[in-house]
């Protein structure tokens, strides 16, 4: 499968990766400008228990590779979080997470 | 195939309080350097950190505990035995302590170590008696002084 084939089985392929340690929160810097306070635990909640947005898919040509959009509640709050995740050669990259309401 | 390095100092913001990271593998990734850590590990670590913290628990740490343990303000109430208000009060102190019930504060520290360290098995025994007290109106104590005097 190359880059730029949408991963089918993606909750399940997210969840191995979760599951084995085997992802890359890059929002950093983010998180250091004290935006967008998401926590890392909130995140992977999103990641195990969320649903895949599909319409808010896209593909990053500079990349080349899919941004997927999974989307779901927290349960410690009922805040509602897309996280925006994508992939790389070596693993999953958690590339941002936004607040709803 | 992704460029690496070791950083000796890294300030990890993903809990909601910063956590000084040393010696951390980096990882460069679309254009950034970003911590290659197993989340799960870490946050184990900072519970940990905060169970036998030496200064007060604060706003910022009561609300990734409550998060980290999936429960809502109102499910930690109840398992703290405070109102819910108290608990959004807590949380509203931010990076400052929450002045709550020492007492209470020791029960959260006991509940964080009772859920993530492999302790002593008096300990976990303790903790599950500690837990039923509040169900149990009446109780007697007994003490069997011939075990007693054979344990000395």
């Amino acid at each position: 499968m190359g880059v730029t084939d949408k991963i089918k089985d993606l909750l399940e392929v997210i969840r191995n990766h979760i599951e084995n340690g085997n992802f890359i929160d890059t929002r950093h810097a983010e998180l250091r400008k004290k935006q967008r306070k998401i926590l890392t635990r909130d995140v992977v909640y999103i990641l195990m228990n969320g649903f895949h947005e599909k319409k808010k898919d896209k593909f990053d040509a500079y990349y080349q590779s899919w941004n997927y959009a999974i989307r779901g509640k927290l349960k410690s709050e009922g805040r509602e979080i897309r996280v925006i995740i994508s992939f790389d050669e070596e693993g999953m990259l958690i590339i941002t997470a936004i607040e709803l309401q | 195939m992704r460029k690496r390095k070791k950083q000796k100092h890294f300030i990890y913001e993903g809990c909601g309080f910063p956590v000084h990271l040393l010696n951390v593998p980096m990882v460069r990734v679309r254009d950034v350097w970003a911590p290659e850590l197993d989340y799960n590990k870490l946050d184990l670590s900072i519970l940990q950190v905060l169970a036998f913290k030496l200064a007060r628990l604060t706003g910022k740490e009561i609300y990734y505990i409550r998060h980290y343990f999936e429960l809502t303000t109102t499910q930690f109430a109840a398992r703290f035995d405070v109102s819910f208000a108290a608990v959004l009060k807590w949380e509203k102190s931010a990076n400052r302590p929450t002045k709550m019930n020492w007492t209470t504060e020791k029960d959260i520290r006991l509940f964080i170590i009772k859920h993530t360290i492999n302790k002593p098995k008096i300990l976990d025994d303790l903790y599950e008696k500690l837990e039923t007290v509040v169900e149990t109106k009446k109780s007697e104590i007994k003490i069997d002084v011939h075990e007693q005097a054979s344990a000395a």
